[in-house]
């Protein structure tokens, strides 16, 4: 037994240097290219994102990231390369003559190869990475992602080779592996992103960055692992990228595990000649004319009109469809030798398939109605994507308060009867609904409950068994029960929790930020001018910016806070102020601002108080707020609280500033 | 126990079926092999000698029976593998391999790699250690296979048209090299070739496949003898079934001159031809490509049947 281990370990350390050894011209060009890659990078990104040498830690630390992923992608085209170049050993009959008679055992050979195939693609990633991070990493955040990106590389190239490995053993020779692998990653992501395009033109409600912004899109795409995962490190998707990670790692594991059966169980006699497994290039024609028939009949569907244009589609599918199955089926047969009925049958099967699932959407198959149950969501991220009032709401009144909003509008979907639905429909049915709502307040509704945009209701469910089920609803339908929406969006606005995630900084017990003290303080008065209607910024006092002061008024912020029974009024207060056709807010308010420096350098710069900041806590503090006013009163700026400011058109702008300055 | 082990060595084939889709290449093939025996696998194109050394080497797997060395499955077994050479019809070297690369491949592999045998096999053939092997011509490469495969020293080696593409010189410095290995070795050897004339002169045992099967498989002398080619002339005609007796592979007539191939002890026949009085009788010897001709004869793969 001992014997036998130890003859398996010198085999297979004599196999993996010869596979190393065969991948010394790969290896070569890689790090060469990845010397001349970091040289470039440097040099031209900077001059290209700059104009200048860089010398700062952040515009650093992003070259860094960007030269970390051209070289994952030089590693990543490398490693599909040298798979295919290592492996190509079975494609051959005197090669496969010479390593089936050798006396190792199948999996050793596979081991061998896999290892020594990764070690000549992954040491220059590695060398070449680690320079990029010495000459780029200045911090320790940047220090982490960093790290975890060549990781993530390290992970794309084991499972990319692992991918390629196995399917060069389903396949008899190098070109068909080849277009099997490449095709797989295609068909996977292109199938995905074209169906996600007509299902968000076609259904209200959903929206394609659902899709792509969630790991589904790495299931079947080794080639892009690491970049995804960039993607979700870079932008802070802790659940994502975990998922992913979890999902990349178990991925590689599975293709080892298969590529081991593979070899184990591989008819040698495929070299040269046929597919090892039969229904793999079956599936893959399936796989391509879905894909190209899709492709065909998205472009063409709008040349049609209203419905028809489903039957454009339909048409080009088959076409287009049938087409590229015919294309592919010449590849892998070499001509029209091979077996057609099983990949025509296959083609028919899933046209037939495609063609009814795409038909079956006109209904809405229930994706434009469905609600999730409050009792299966563990949380909610409701609101703006792209602005800063998007929070994720757990508390579970909230989830409820939330999916009846969403009832609202799903609600008004069923009683609009809008169905059938079909592609390209959904921008039609934006551009038919957009009128301006009022709200019963008598000011836009928009005005007073700002959502993403002003206009969308974007809900993001996160269920309790793991899945994520997101809504978009890019535009206003008339049908919406505002009256309602207005009630539920009230009832969240005054929840404890939305005070408590809009104003995270209040809840601090000390007035320090990431270990930082503030560097300014500044209350600014905000008034409404009837003559402009519009708000204005009254004045700008610089406030004391100690610890303790800066510690009380937070005290005092926070309390008015609690106490607060109308706090979804201050979400309007800094939308109105931003908003010059506010009509319904004419009250005088203040902004207190608190600002942080540090030393890393990408400071911005405010034009009001002539600041330079790096961070910036804001708190709206209505005439209502008693606590923070008497705070500051207490401090020494009751004159500048307590000064008038006229709401009227009897003044010009200039004089309006004058009267005030002189009253302070 | 020195019996049973001494009973082991020896390979054997069992009931092995080989489908490469709807084509059966071997079906239910067995036979023995004695150890330290030369034994020529013949048989027509097609017929399955290269997929039955194949199996045997561990390259594929039968779908049906085993291939067994000393009493163990070839395949997957590198034990039994490390025993085993096997050359095929056209022999893989990496791309800038040179003599010298392959030896140190090849080396790790084989415990029984004898390392004097193989710098005086250097010396032997013309073949330069650190040129590329894929430059060389098809004799040479076959010339660098054999000197790794004979350095290797095996129990086992199985040769695939071994002497193709080979001048006479060295076809005849290779059979001189694969005795001395049986002499000093004991080792076995498996040779498939279509060239019956040099088969004759090493193998001790013969194997004839067709159409996946065997049809014969005997001693080699025991091969010969048991068919014979009989040359006579007869003063008068022959009636109906005068040789009824005889098992008569063939008969050819030229004039009055008759040549009979017949199978069967060479007294007996000897004895039935005389039996007829002719007036001019010979018996003559077979080569081994007479005795192949002559057994596809008999399962109907002849020139004539070919042209049908």
């Amino acid at each position: 037994m001992t014997s036998t281990i130890s003859s398996n370990n010198k085999h297979f350390s004599k196999l993996f240097k010869w596979a190393f050894r065969r991948n010394r011209a790969i290896m070569i060009v890689f790090s060469v290219l990845m010397l001349i890659g970091i040289v470039i990078d440097v040099q031209i990104l900077t001059t290209i994102a700059y104009s200048r040498v860089v010398n700062n830690t952040d515009e650093l630390g992003t070259l860094g990231y960007a030269s970390i992923i051209i070289a994952q992608l030089g590693a990543i085209i490398l490693s599909l390369i040298s798979a295919n170049h290592t492996f190509s050993f079975l494609h051959n009959k005197r090669s496969t003559d010479m390593f089936g008679a050798i006396p190792c055992k199948r999996s050793t050979l596979f081991f061998s190869h896999l290892l020594g195939g990764i070690s000549a693609v992954a040491l220059p990633f590695i060398i070449g990475s680690f320079i990029v991070m010495g000459l780029t990493c200045r911090s320790v955040p940047y220090f982490a992602i960093q790290l975890s990106m060549i990781l993530f590389g390290l992970i794309g190239i084991a499972a990319v080779y692992s991918f390629t490995a196995l399917i060069s053993y389903c396949c008899g020779t190098t070109l068909d592996s080849t277009i099997i692998t490449l095709s797989v990653n295609a068909i996977y992501i292109g199938v995905i992103g074209i169906f996600s395009y007509i299902m968000s033109s076609m259904i209200p409600g959903v929206n394609s960055d659902q899709i792509f912004n969630t790991p589904i899109v790495t299931l079947l795409t080794p080639f892009g692992f690491p970049f995804f995962l960039d993607y979700y490190v870079i932008g802070s998707q802790t659940t994502a990228l975990w998922t992913t990670v979890i999902w990349t790692v178990l991925f590689t594991a599975g293709m080892v595990v298969s590529g081991c059966f593979a070899a184990k169980t591989r008819r040698a006699e495929t070299a040269q000649n046929e597919f090892n497994i039969k229904w793999l290039p079956v599936a893959i024609k399936a796989g391509i004319s879905v894909l190209a028939g899709l492709f065909g009949g998205a472009a063409a569907a709008p040349t049609g009109s209203g419905f028809s244009r489903m039957f454009v589609f339909a048409f080009w599918y088959i076409l287009v469809g049938f087409g590229a199955f015919i294309i592919i089926h010449l590849i892998f047969s070499r001509g029209m030798k091979g077996k057609f009925l099983p990949s025509l049958l296959a083609y028919a099967g899933t046209t037939a398939a495609v063609l009814a699932l795409t038909f079956g959407l006109t209904t809405g198959m229930g994706i434009d109605t469905y609600v999730p149950s409050p009792s299966n969501v563990s949380s909610i991220t409701f609101g703006n994507d792209y602005g800063s009032s998007t929070y994720t709401y757990s508390d579970p009144e909230n989830i409820k308060t939330i999916t009846e909003i969403h009832k609202c509008i799903t609600e008004s979907i069923e009683k609009d009867s809008v169905r059938p639905y079909y592609i390209g429909f959904n921008n039609e049915y934006y551009y038919n609904t957009d009128e301006e709502l009022y709200s019963s307040y008598g000011g836009k509704f928009e005005d007073l409950f700002p959502l993403s945009d002003n206009t969308s209701f974007d809900f993001t469910y996160n269920k309790k068994i793991g899945f994520t089920t997101k809504r978009v609803y890019g535009y206003r339908s008339k049908s919406f029960d505002y009256q309602k929406i207005e009630e539920l969006l009230k009832k969240l606005y005054n929840s404890e929790e939305y005070k408590r995630l809009s104003n995270p900084l209040i809840w601090k017990e000390d007035a320090k930020l990431d270990g930082k003290s503030p560097s300014h303080a500044n209350l600014a008065v905000i008034a409404y001018n009837d003559k402009t209607s519009s708000y204005m910024q009254a004045s700008n006092i610089e406030l004391k910016y100690d610890e303790q002061f800066v510690k009380g008024l937070m005290s005092a912020i926070k309390k008015d806070i609690i106490d607060d029974k109308e706090y979804y009024r201050i979400r309007s207060f800094n939308s109105a102020y931003y908003n010059s056709n506010s009509t319904l807010m004419r009250e005088k308010y203040y902004v207190i601002s608190i600002y942080y420096k540090d030393q890393r350098g990408n400071d911005t710069y405010d034009y009001s108080t002539g600041y330079n900041y790096t961070s910036r806590v804001e708190a709206i503090i209505p005439e209502n707020y008693t606590n923070t006013l008497n705070y500051l009163r207490a401090n020494g700026y009751g004159n500048a609280l307590s000064a008038p400011v006229v709401f009227s058109n009897n003044y010009d702008d200039d004089y309006y500033y004058d009267d005030y300055y002189n009253n302070v | 126990m020195f019996i049973a082990e001494v009973a082991n060595r020896m390979l054997e084939i069992k009931n092995i079926t080989k489908k490469f889709g709807d084509k059966t290449a071997l079906e239910n093939l067995s036979f023995t092999i004695p150890e330290g025996s030369v034994f020529g696998l013949i048989g027509s194109n097609g017929s399955g000698k290269s997929t039955l050394l194949r199996i045997i080497s561990g390259v594929f797997r039968a779908d049906g029976g085993t291939a067994e060395i000393d009493g163990e499955s070839t395949f997957e077994n590198p034990g039994i593998k490390e025993k085993c050479f096997f050359i095929s019809d056209y022999p893989y070297f990496y791309n800038n391999s040179t003599l010298d690369s392959m030896a140190a491949f090849y080396r790790d592999f084989y415990p029984s790699w004898d390392e004097a045998k193989f710098a005086k096999l250097c010396g032997i053939f013309p073949i330069n250690k650190k040129d590329r092997i894929v430059n060389m011509s098809k004799g040479m490469q076959r010339q660098a296979a054999l000197m790794i495969a004979l350095s290797v020293c095996p129990k086992y080696i199985l040769l695939d048209e071994i002497f193709d593409g080979l001048d006479p010189v060295v076809r005849q410095l290779i059979k001189k090299l694969i005795m001395e290995l049986v002499s000093d070795n004991n080792t076995t050897v498996i040779i498939a070739s279509h060239n019956l004339r040099e088969l004759e002169d090493v193998c001790d045992h013969i194997g004839l496949i067709h159409k996946g099967g065997i049809v014969m498989e005997k001693d080699l002398d025991e091969a010969k003898l048991g068919i014979h080619r009989v040359q006579a002339v007869f003063e008068n005609e022959l009636g109906e079934g005068v040789f009824n007796d005889l098992e008569i592979v063939s008969i050819k007539k030229q004039g009055r001159m008759m040549t009979f191939t017949i199978k069967g002890d060479g007294p007996a026949i000897e004895q039935a031809i005389k039996a007829q009085n002719p007036v001019y009788m010979e018996m003559l010897p077979l080569t081994l490509e007479e005795v192949f001709i002559s057994e596809m004869e008999a399962v109907g793969y002849d020139i004539d049947n070919i042209l049908e």
